[in-house]
């Protein structure tokens, strides 16, 4: 009883300290490179992408590319159209799911907070896992300049193994990783289906600072289940919008008028026109081969 | 609570020595006094690195590590971005702990600027070019030559994992073509932000996923939109009266390319580095275009294996203009023209000992040979090169005015020769490619017509045994016209079924070829039909080549089957014989490449193929092509088939930046016709062409590796390389097997130590050996060692020490030299780097060389005249 009372005391107090802020100012920014396999069936095909983990000593955000300039274009659109148009910029990458949640670290608690956009809606919700059970060899090697030393950790129903660097004395690294006394500068599964490096290392001139968006409070689990409901009911009815989106190499427009129907123009890969049903199909096989998440558990 | 406690001192006592305490504490800022959150502290056994506990600090700085371990003494360590590292040995105890920790003044900039120095994205590496540069480089080939992976030759060519690249970009734009040496030597390095390397680069763009690529190319990524670069040099020294001049400005912008050089020196600088053609893309369409035949030469020397600085002797003007312009739809006109007038002087000795069954002749001679290499050429193009179609149109004029005299003295004797090849060259390349439903259709036309009248006269006359057996000749002329004509015209049909692509390319290639000869006799033209010549060669080759090719992500495979039918007519309008064959020939060709374990990649590739010809080697009448070689090849078509097959596995890590290769091949040949030397006793050769099959393989094993050591700056590269060959030869009527071995190892070490010193090393050991059964086994080894130190002592000022020692080994006996130079720099203002300079080349006035070389019935001992020792004082200004 008394440290559950206890934790919920110390949520409130983070919860003013640090999350109720309306903006955070970040010194440095890091960039990661993830290569990733989103089907385990499939393991020739290799993704990419590109993420950024914007830090000060005492928290850190974790987003990727898209995301970090989506804020300047949504100030240069309403500049141009006006502060009233509704306008909605598409930051989500369609390649995984995983590279669309924004993670929120903590360092002085070790409080990890993820943001996640499904159907239009933020959700927030705090990851349960704590990372406190790292495990540190004594095993080092150099990369890129730095020595750095290695630790493991279970995650998730995965395996990782962690090189951190003392010499940048930030505790946190890409994705939820965090709470090892240095950067975490690469980091992978043991399968080798996610493989985070770091590319690159700036302070940034000018302090980038970010304002916490309004989302709605949930939990890791209900979040899950709102994602598979709009999966289902995606392939179930026909949000063409919500599958053009999740549907990688589909291109094209879907213009709403008032009371219409909605008027599709749909490309695939290669540019040749595809009908509703061939982007329903592609939905379709796309989620079955999305079957190797980040997260297994 | 008694209990308990005896229960934790038994604990205690059974686990003997390991201890379990609890260090906690506070980090305090120690000017500010406020609690630091987000630390990092660590305990770690003194004199350890490992970690045997750690804790985040939280926001009220409190900290909090449980540690079980069996050493007494532990040191601690806290760290914080913007503060000093605080360290403290302590006890295995529990303990509380404050630490105050002290702001860092400095900034701590330097750690989080760190850039990688090479990165990977994709099948891009791309390379910083901060993290390879010394104090002393200025060009961007300075610092190319440092980067592992990447080799410059000494003619200026530029080779990435072994193989010459296919394209020199500066931000995505081709301005120079295979002049891309002029871009290299003089853009800035500071004006660079990178350099990528794109393997596999398909240059055009439509072909990209479709026709596979070997080569890698280069581009050159700039800090700013707007470049210019480029500089103004100029220079003047003695003994005797030197001079350089170089005016190299460019300007790069995004759809605006230009480049404009005039350069003129004498003091040995090698004009041609900036001026040679590095023939690179490997060519889609089986024949490439056609160069000048030299039919005719002039006696020369062999120049020493070192440092052209050291022995070029000349007199070079050269200037060039270019300039490149996309428009809107991406169209890119362009237009390159230079001038180039480089004079030669070569002066040396030699002493050749030919082995012959029938016993050894020695001659000796001293020759001095001047050439002029004059040329001029202009080309225009039009390109546009989208990721759908391509479309390129290309028109280039090249006229040279080469002439050179030589004067030899030979036994006692002395002779005068005089060579003039001018040439005359117009050529003209077109080529579409564009989709048609779900096929890639390219039609390609290569269309050239060169002329070249050539003289070759020299007095006294030579072979006068043959020529003009009853009476003296003062002078023999060798007069030749050579004109050939190509029209090569060839469509293409490429579909794709998904990783598969097959293509289809039938075509016509045409070539006619013209070449009538005669010797004149003190301005007499020789009557005598058998040192006439008046050839037509004819080459019909009408085609269907095919082509499979197969790629992933991983795998790319290459197979091709060309189908083809060549018609070959010799016509010897002086004797009135015909001679034609029309063979059909299918020559296959594999090349596969694989990528596993993320750096690694394996080729594998294989060949088979018959040539006929060439053509023009078959002539009926004497030909006079050396003051040595009086010969007539009166022979049938010659038959050559081969085939090879290789292997390569390439290592490139750019984390580690670890860089290396291996490649081995074999290949072997049979032609159905030997040429046949009859030496006379006073060392001249006739030359027949004799029906007799003779065989030849070869094979080679080659390595390299190459890595940056960044602490240090400091590049190594290794190179090895080993080739035993084999073939038939006939001596004076005797066919006989003749081996060569030889095995070239280099070391090249590049960088800075510590930051005041530059040290650049090249060293380079070479064995050979030459075994048939006239010459016993003669084994020969070269050695070539460079060393270069440049000191900073002082700020703005460079002092450079460079030496080079070369050695020549032939059996017992040994030649070895040692050459100095000194160099002082004054850099004026450290944004700009304008150098005020003051060099001394040869410090202890070697003024003649010696060197062996091993033939394969021969042994050459040759001398040559280098530059004496010269001083010269230099301004470069960069632009």
């Amino acid at each position: 009883m008394k440290p559950f009372i206890l934790s919920l005391v110390l949520l409130s107090v983070v919860q003013t300290s640090v999350f109720a802020q309306d903006e955070y100012a970040t010194d440095y920014k890091v960039h990661y490179e993830l290569a990733f396999h989103i089907d385990s069936l499939n393991l020739d095909q290799k993704d990419t992408s590109n993420l950024y983990l914007f830090t000060n000593p005492e928290f850190g955000i974790f987003l990727n590319q898209s995301r970090v300039d989506a804020d300047v274009r949504l100030e240069k659109i309403r500049q141009r159209l006006g502060a009233d148009v509704q306008v909605k910029i598409s930051t989500n990458s369609n390649k995984s799911q995983d590279l669309n949640k924004v993670v929120f670290t903590n360092h002085q608690n070790g409080e990890v907070r993820v943001l996640q956009n499904l159907g239009d809606i933020d959700y927030i919700y705090f990851e349960p896992t704590k990372m406190d059970a790292w495990e540190i060899s004594e095993e080092t090697k150099e990369f890129m300049g730095y020595s750095v030393q290695k630790a493991t950790i279970d995650f998730a129903g995965r395996s990782y193994e962690a090189w951190f660097t003392m010499e940048i004395p930030i505790p946190n690294g890409p994705y939820v990783f965090h709470g090892l006394p240095g950067l975490i500068v690469e980091i992978y599964d043991t399968q080798n289906h996610y493989h985070f490096t770091m590319l690159g290392l700036e302070k940034l001139e000018t302090p980038k600072v970010w304002k916490f968006p309004k989302a709605e409070e949930a939990t890791k689990e209900k979040v899950n289940e709102i994602q598979k409901r709009l999966n289902d009911n995606a392939l179930n009815g026909s949000d063409y919008q919500y599958m053009m989106g999740k549907t990688p190499g589909v291109s094209g427009s879907i213009s709403v008028s008032d009371g219409q129907e909605p008027i599709m123009e749909l490309k695939n890969k290669s540019g040749q026109e595809i009908t509703k049903e061939d982007l329903k199909r592609m939905f379709k096989s796309n989620l079955e081969n999305k079957n190797n998440p980040i997260e297994l558990e | 609570m008694k209990s308990n406690f005896l229960f934790l001192l038994l604990t205690f006592y059974y686990l003997g020595s390991q201890a379990q305490i609890e260090v906690t504490g506070t980090i305090i800022d120690a000017e500010t006094k406020k609690n630091l959150g987000s630390t990092s502290i660590v305990v770690s056994p003194k004199g350890k690195s490992n970690i045997l506990g750690y804790a985040i600090s939280d926001s009220e700085g409190k900290f909090k590590i449980k540690i079980t371990t069996t050493v007494d003494s532990l040191s601690l360590k806290v760290s914080s971005l913007a503060y000093i590292p605080f360290k403290k040995d302590i006890l295995t105890k529990n303990q509380d702990i404050t630490v105050l920790l002290e702001p860092a003044i400095e900034t701590l900039d330097e750690i989080f600027l760190r850039k990688p120095p090479i990165r990977q994205r994709g099948d891009t590496l791309i390379f910083d070019p901060a993290a390879f540069k010394s104090n002393k480089d200025r060009s961007i080939q300075d610092v190319l030559s440092k980067m592992p992976g990447i080799d410059i030759d000494p003619s200026g060519a530029i080779k990435y994992q072994g193989k010459p690249i296919n394209k020199f970009y500066v931000e995505g734009l081709d301005l120079m073509g295979g002049q891309y040496g002029m871009v290299s030597n003089n853009l800035n390095a500071d004006k660079v932000s990178a350099v990528e390397i794109l393997e596999n680069h398909q240059p055009l763009k439509v072909l990209d996923s479709l026709v596979p690529s070997e080569q890698a190319a280069i581009n050159i990524k700039l800090k700013n939109k707007v470049t210019v670069s480029g500089n103004i040099e100029m220079g003047l020294g003695a003994a005797p009266t030197l001079y350089f001049g170089k005016a190299s400005p460019m300007l790069f912008t995004k759809n605006f390319q230009t480049l404009v050089t005039y350069q003129a020196n004498n003091n040995g600088t090698d004009i041609t580095q900036d001026f040679s053609r590095f023939s690179y893309t490997s060519f889609r369409f089986g024949r490439s275009g056609d160069t000048k035949n030299d039919w005719l030469s002039l006696a020369s020397v062999n120049p020493p294996p070192f440092s052209k600085k050291r022995w070029l002797d000349n007199q070079a003007q050269a200037a060039s203009t270019n300039a490149l312009v996309k428009n809107k739809k991406d169209v890119e006109f362009k237009v390159n023209a230079s001038y180039i007038n480089n004079l030669i002087k070569k002066e040396g000795g030699h002493r050749t000992t030919y082995f012959l069954p029938e016993g050894n002749t020695t001659i000796e001679n001293l020759t001095e040979n001047n050439t002029r290499d004059e040329s001029m050429d202009v080309s225009l193009s039009i390109e546009r090169n989208k990721n759908k179609n391509l479309f390129r149109e290309s028109l280039s004029f090249k006229k040279e005015w080469d002439r050179g005299s030589a004067f030899l003295t030979e036994n006692q004797d002395s002779q005068y020769q005089r060579l003039s090849a001018p040439f005359t060259d117009l050529k003209n390349n077109f080529e579409i490619i564009f989709p048609l439903g779900k096929q890639l259709i390219t039609f390609n036309s290569n269309i050239q017509y060169h002329e070249t009248p050539q003289e070759l006269s020299i007095s006294p006359g030579v072979f006068t045994e043959i020529l003009s057996p009853n009476q003296p000749v003062d002078e023999v002329n060798q007069q030749l016209f050579d004109k050939t004509f190509i029209a090569n015209h060839s469509l293409d049909f490429t579909k794709r079924f998904g990783n598969f692509s097959l293509s289809l390319q039938p075509g016509v290639d045409f070539k006619l070829q013209n070449m009538h000869s005669q010797i004149l006799l003190d301005g007499i033209p020789k009557s005598d039909p058998d040192f006439k010549n008046d050839m037509k060669w004819r080459e019909v080759s009408t085609y269907a080549r095919t082509g499979l090719n197969y790629r992933t992500d991983k795998l790319r495979i290459s197979l091709r089957l060309p189908f083809e039918i060549t018609h070959y007519e010799i016509d010897d309008q002086v004797t009135n014989k015909n001679q034609t064959k029309n063979p059909f020939t299918l020559n296959p060709s594999l090349w596969s490449e694989y990528k596993f374990w993320n750096y690694w990649k394996t080729n594998v590739s294989a060949r088979y193929s018959k040539n006929y010809g060439p053509l023009n080697e078959t002539y009926s009448g004497y030909l006079l092509s050396y003051y040595r070689n009086l010969a007539r090849h009166n022979v049938p078509l010659m038959e050559r088939s081969s085939q090879s097959i290789s292997f390569g596995l390439e290592y490139r890590n750019p984390i580690n930046t670890w860089f290396g290769r291996i490649n081995f091949s074999y290949s072997d040949g049979k032609n159905d016709q030997i040429f046949n030397m009859i030496t006379q006793p006073n060392g001249s050769t006739v030359v027949e062409a004799l029906d007799l099959i003779n065989k030849d393989n070869r094979k080679s094993l080659g390595a390299s590796a190459s890595k940056l050591i960044s602490p240090i700056k400091t590049t190594f590269k290794l190179n090895s390389n080993y080739t035993y060959s084999n073939r038939d030869i006939l001596l004076n009527g005797e066919l006989m097997k003749n081996t060569t071995e030889s095995w070239q190892n280099s070391i090249n070490l590049n960088g800075d130590f510590v930051n005041w010193m530059t040290i650049e090393y090249d060293g380079s050991v070479r064995l050979s050996q030459t075994e048939n059964t006239i010459q016993d086994l003669r084994r020969v080894r070269n050695q070539n060692h460079k060393l270069g130190l440049y000191f900073y002592f002082l700020k703005h000022h460079t002092l450079s020490f460079s030496g080079e020692w070369v050695q020549s080994k032939l059996e017992n006996d040994s030649w070895d030299d040692f050459f100095g130079d000194i160099l002082y720099r004054f850099t004026l203002s450290e944004k700009r780097k304008i150098d005020f300079e003051l060099s001394l080349i040869n410090l202890f006035n070697k003024n003649i060389y010696q060197n062996i070389s091993v033939g394969d019935y021969t042994i050459t001992e040759s001398k040559y005249v280098l530059r004496p020792r010269q001083v010269m004082a230099k301004v470069r200004i960069p632009l």
